[in-house]
């Protein structure tokens, strides 16, 4: 995989490389044809402007004449006036028909707003009279003397030239806008005076229709000094088509554009033309690099195939020669023309040597019977056949001969390749032995073992199985013989075993399902016996169970269980006697505390009661034997309670919490020293460890053996007491060392009886109870007690408690 | 009120009963004392049944001591009933014994015993611990009916 990733990448980089030429040519066409698209676009953009231009002329043209011909028209009255003032020369004649002839023109026409004649000799005429009121009704001289230049300069033109002289529209005094149109009027080469139409210009753009041109255009009517008389001036900044309209005298200019503009207005045509160019040259483009590149690689892949061939003919070669087996190739006549180099280190001849010989010199002596030869029938059709070889130093061995026939240059050979097959033997022969050891694991196995089939039913489920193979100890223990049971299924063998629970069915069926062998007991009815059984599979579908027969050691078993029962019952019945006599003892106890007691109390009490009534009839020595019986009652009471406390240590329930010694040991000192003088004590406590255990027992140790230690050292001018404790054997060992009496080493195993006592009681008063109690807490907290002394020279008490659950470190 | 008794003594043994009676005479507080024998007799007078019918059962005594061990109807029978009847369980009951078996204890606190005395052997101590009772339920302890 990664090798193959950049040889893919070379190849691309080859393949660009040869396809440089036909990318360069694509690239250039590209670039021409794109050159040429613009042009083309360019000149295509051109004549459509151009074509647009000249439909707007055409369409222009109407409006344009129209005005032409009103504004012609109209001036053409002034003519008329002109003939009319020479057949009418006379103020009088014109007074009495000017109205006349006025009134005809003006109704003649909707444009003619006023009609003037300024006479140069005479008052001026007027029509219609309004415009009299109005202020129109200058002299000849007033014009000539007018200020105005445009007006002054168009009578001049008109007194110069005698012709009509059509002015730009200006404001009238009522507040339209009218174009004056003005003729010099001559009467026989004399200037006879001024004729002056004001023509209304509004009426005149309507009746030429260039209201009414619509949306489609922006139009500008241009007058002829280049102000703007009508539409936008806009229109005249984005290159307008224009019509001349021709006045008497100079021309207006009709301009107009498309009202969306002139691209807009040619922007389908030519998106089409432009999308329409640039495909055909992209096309162009690939068409040549299609044509160009096919080309390259043709003759590329003719090299490339030139060179596999090269190739494929010296891996060949390489083939032959490197084959794993020894290849030969030979001859029709059995003369070995080639072989390789792994033939000629199999057989350990030389090249030359191999090419001296003859096919059936490699076979073992044995099989060199020319008649047994197979080269013809490997001449026919080629075979494949075992074959025994030996080489040059006389090793025979097994080979398997591929050998095929040729033909080369017209000739017959035969190319056959042998595989050592050594190997191959030893392999079948150890199959072989290991196939007779695992028959004889199977036969000889002495439990019986079956190897099933499972039977699907239509849902592929497992219901029933085939017995495949069963071992003579299945023959011999269950007491079926093979032939009786293999190929039958276990519900033939035993009928009804698909109704029952916990068969060996239900087993198969299991672990043919889940794969996951088991081993249980089963109980089978059919034979009644007992049997573990190990099941596994061994393929799909195929179980194997190992079976033997436990009958003996289950019913052995059955019987154990039967017997453990009992005991279990008997220990039941032994702990709940137990428990009753405990419950007796108890009640004892509390009868002796409380029955014992009574009686004690009578004798103190009524002891108490003659000392107290009858003082005066005892002696001294009465109330002194009287004393002696109060302080027995009290020893007996003491005895009672002690035995008491004894008691009651074994019976109740141990309490097991940390214990902090030191603390414990400090406040018991302390309690026991509340009601005595300890100066003439000296008490030391070294660090000692926490224990697990009751503390409630184990404080009754420490009061024991310190109050102990107190009063048998008592009779020292000064006690001293060491308290302190070690670790030894997972014990931690607390010890109470005194300066006392101590005691006899040789009666120290009675220490730690009850009642018994080493010191009479008259020396130190006590029951003998007391190391009693501290030997019974110490043994129940898995501990123990011992204690070291010499008469009369203090005494040490041990007692250990086991460390437990991290209570161990010294001092915590 | 001369009439009212006061303490109820219950117990089965002549000798202590008399021990009792003479260290409660040393303390004061001998009035208006009743002593009785068994549980079954304590319960007719507080109830007024048998030899007691004729006993107004309104009138509660102030302290009862009362035995643990007693013939036919032991101590903590006595005290259930008393403790579990709401008109009298307001009477103190004290608890005399001779033992100190826990389990004792716990069961008559259990059943809400006031006070609890273990009777000595040392007829001394007796008075003294008498005389503590004494002067606690009857002199400090307010009755409930006055």
């Amino acid at each position: 995989m990664e090798a193959s990733k950049p040889r893919k990448n070379s190849g691309f980089v080859s393949y660009i490389i040869r396809n440089r030429m036909a990318f360069f040519c694509a690239s250039v066409t590209l670039v021409i044809s794109l050159l040429i698209w613009w042009h083309a676009c360019a000149i295509y953009q051109a004549d459509l402007l151009n074509d647009q231009h000249t439909q707007v002329e055409v369409q222009l043209a109407p409006y344009g004449d129209s005005l032409s011909s009103i504004i012609g028209h109209s001036t053409s009255h002034l003519e008329g006036m002109g003939s009319f003032v020479e057949a009418n020369p006379s103020k009088e004649e014109l007074d009495e028909n000017f109205e006349i002839f006025a009134s005809g023109i003006y109704s003649g026409s909707s444009v003619i707003r006023m009609i003037r004649l300024f006479p140069v000799s005479n008052e001026s005429y007027v029509y219609p009279h309004s415009c009299n009121a109005a202020g129109y009704c200058r002299t000849f001289n007033n014009l000539m003397n007018d200020e105005d230049p445009a007006r002054k300069a168009a009578l001049q033109e008109t007194i110069r030239t005698g012709r009509t002289v059509v002015s730009d529209p200006c404001e009238l005094q009522e507040g339209d806008m009218a174009v004056v149109a003005r003729r010099a009027i001559y009467i026989n080469g004399s200037l006879w005076g001024i004729a002056v139409l004001s023509l209304d210009f509004p009426s005149m753009i309507a009746n030429s229709g260039l209201t009414d041109i619509g949306d489609d255009f922006d139009i500008s009517l241009q007058g002829l000094s280049g102000q703007t008389l009508f539409g936008s001036n806009d229109t005249l900044l984005r290159s307008p088509s224009v019509y001349q309209v021709s006045l008497p005298e100079g021309n207006w200019e009709l301009a107009a554009v498309p009202s969306e503009g002139w691209s807009a207005s040619i922007e389908g045509p030519l998106g089409l033309f432009q999308k329409g160019g640039l495909i055909i040259s992209l096309l162009l483009t690939l068409l040549v690099y299609i044509v160009l590149s096919r080309d390259i690689f043709l003759k590329a892949e003719v090299e490339e195939r030139t060179a596999s061939l090269r190739e494929s003919e010296g891996r060949y070669r390489q083939l032959f020669d490197s084959n794993s087996d020894p290849v030969f190739l030979v001859a029709e006549d059995s003369r070995i023309m080639d072989a390789n180099t792994v033939a000629m280190e199999l057989y350990g001849y030389t090249r030359d040597e191999l090419l001296e010989m003859v096919a059936c010199d490699l076979s073992a002596p044995s099989m060199r019977d020319p008649a047994s030869s197979p080269m013809e029938d490997i001449l026919k059709n080629g075979m494949q056949f075992q074959w025994v070889h030996i080489t040059r130093d006389g090793r025979e061995f097994p080979v398997d001969i591929n050998a095929r026939p040729m033909e080369l240059n017209g000739e017959r050979y035969i190319l056959a390749s042998v595989r050592d097959i050594t190997a191959n033997k030893e392999a079948e022969e150890a199959i072989r032995k290991s196939e007779k050891k695992y028959r004889g694991l199977f036969e000889n196995n002495i439990s019986e073992v079956v190897i099933t089939e499972m039977v699907p039913d239509e849902n592929g489920r497992p219901i029933d199985y085939v017995f495949l193979d069963v071992n003579s100890s299945f023959e011999k223990n269950i007491g079926l013989k093979a032939e009786d049971v293999v190929g039958k299924r276990v519900t033939e063998v035993y009928p009804g075993i698909e109704k029952r629970e916990n068969t060996l069915l239900d087993l198969h069926r299991e672990v043919a399902i889940t794969g996951i062998p088991v081993s249980v007991e089963i109980y089978s009815e059919e034979l009644n016996e007992y049997f573990i059984v190990n099941a596994y599979r061994l393929e799909e579908n195929i179980v194997v169970g190992v079976s033997q027969k436990i009958t003996e050691r289950k019913l052995a078993e059955i019987e154990v269980r039967k017997l453990n029962a009992e005991l279990e019952k008997r220990v039941a019945e032994r702990t709940s006697e137990l428990e009753k006599a405990n419950k007796e003892l108890e009640a004892f106890t509390y009868s002796v505390s409380h029955d014992l007691r009574a009686p004690l109390r009578a004798i103190d009490g009524f002891s108490r009661i003659i000392l107290e009534d009858y003082v005066e009839l005892l002696d001294d020595e009465g109330k002194r034997l009287l004393n002696v019986i109060r302080t027995n009652t009290q020893k007996m009471d003491k005895l009672i309670t002690d035995l008491l406390g004894l008691s009651r240590i074994g019976r109740n329930k141990m309490h097991l919490t940390p214990v902090n010694m030191n603390i414990m040991v400090n406040s018991v000192y302390n309690d026991l020293m509340t009601n005595q003088n300890s100066n003439n004590i000296e008490f030391n406590v070294s660090d000692l460890p926490d224990s697990y255990a009751d503390s409630s027992l184990i404080k009754q140790v420490w009061i024991n053996l310190i109050s102990n230690a107190i009063k048998y050292s008592s009779s020292r001018d000064k006690s001293v007491i060491d308290v302190g404790a070690y670790t030894e054997d997972g014990m931690n060992v607390y010890y109470v060392k005194d300066n006392g009496v101590g005691f006899d080493p040789k009666y120290s195993h009675k220490l730690f009886g009850i009642f018994q006592r080493l010191h009479s009681e008259k020396e130190f008063p006590g029951t003998g109870v007391g190391l009693a109690i501290v030997q019974r807490i110490a043994k129940r907290h898995g501990g123990d007690v011992w204690a070291e002394s010499e008469l009369n020279n203090g005494a040490t008490f041990y007692f250990s408690l086991p460390i437990k659950d991290g209570y161990d470190v010294y001092g915590e | 009120m001369e009439n009212e008794v006061e303490i109820v003594l219950v117990e089965d043994n002549p000798n202590d009963m008399e021990l009792a009676l003479r260290a409660l005479k040393k303390n004061n507080i001998a009035n208006n004392i009743i002593a009785l024998e068994d549980g079954e007799q304590a319960l007719d007078y507080l109830y007024g049944r048998g030899e007691f019918a004729d006993r107004n059962t309104t009138v509660n005594p102030r302290l009862i001591l009362l035995d643990l061990k007693l013939p036919k109807m032991d101590g903590l029978e006595v005290l259930k009933v008393i403790k579990s009847d709401p008109e009298k369980k307001m009477i103190p009951v004290v608890m005399l014994t001779s033992s100190k078996e826990e389990c004792d204890v716990v069961e008559c606190y259990r059943l809400g015993v006031n006070s609890y005395i273990v009777k000595p052997v040392d007829f001394d101590s007796f008075v003294k611990s008498i005389h503590k009772i004494g002067f606690y339920w009857l002199l400090m302890n307010e009755h409930p009916k006055r």
